[in-house]
């Protein structure tokens, strides 16, 4: 209910996918999870677990915080 | 599902295997539930008495729900609440097993939404019973309504 409550992260896993070409079905097989995972990590109605999130930043070799973003900006800015 | 013409994933494949299973069984059950069930047929015999002859009028009809909510044999009825029981945890703990975080949330949040639907809706069904507005609870028809929330709120959360 992420997305439901407007705490949905942005990410850039769909810019990713295509710069590999792969589709939603071929990333949803090297993630293990299903293609509606994906899909709905890709608009945004999905955040990622922690486990998950390692697990895409260690399929692209990017930190999370290259793929992931919260919006809140740098941890100076909080409070 | 898929939208386009992709293999599924072996997940998504196990999942799908899982789910078009437990339909086969339900439907067994179901079916074999109608099959067993005593339809009560309902008779009405009127009588009248009209300058000494008498005409007797019968109406047959039966009780269709009563496929559903009819008396079973008890042997039957044992073996259901056994299938349902033992089988249906088995099952369903396989299926959270085989399923991805994305599909283990959509289910929860249906769970969730159908819990609060039960939760609001029963009691006002009962309380309103008891003032006399009303026909009684149903549990057959709480738990399907409920079924179909859950339902509902898992594939929309899923597809959407």
């Amino acid at each position: 209910m992420a997305a439901l409550a407007g705490l949905a992260l942005k990410n850039r896993l769909k810019v990713l996918r295509a710069e590999r070409d792969w589709s939603q079905a071929e990333l949803a097989l090297r993630l293990d999870v299903s293609r509606q995972a994906v899909n709905a990590i890709e608009t945004g109605k999905h955040d990622p677990s922690l486990p998950l999130a390692f697990r895409i930043s260690r399929l692209f070799a990017m930190p999370i915080e290259a793929i992931f973003d919260d919006a809140f900006g740098g941890p100076n800015d909080q409070g | 599902m898929t939208r386009d013409k992709e293999p599924l994933t072996p997940r998504e494949a196990r999942n799908r295997n899982i789910l078009i299973s437990c339909m086969l069984l339900g439907g067994a059950i179901a079916a074999t539930l109608v099959a067993e069930a005593h339809v009560t047929t309902r008779v009405v015999t009127t009588t009248i008495v009209k300058n000494g002859v008498t005409t007797t009028h019968v109406e047959r009809s039966i009780d269709a729900l009563g496929a559903f909510t009819g008396p079973v044999p008890p042997t039957f009825a044992i073996v259901l609440a056994a299938i349902w029981g033992l089988a249906l945890p088995v099952i369903s703990l396989l299926w959270y097993r085989t399923i991805d975080e994305h599909e283990r949330a959509a289910y929860r949040d249906g769970a969730e939404v159908a819990a609060f639907a039960y939760m609001i809706g029963a009691p006002i069904w009962w309380i309103l019973w008891r003032g006399g507005l009303v026909v009684p609870p149903d549990g057959a028809l709480i738990f399907i309504t409920f079924n179909f929330i859950y339902l509902g709120v898992w594939l929309w959360r899923k597809y959407h």
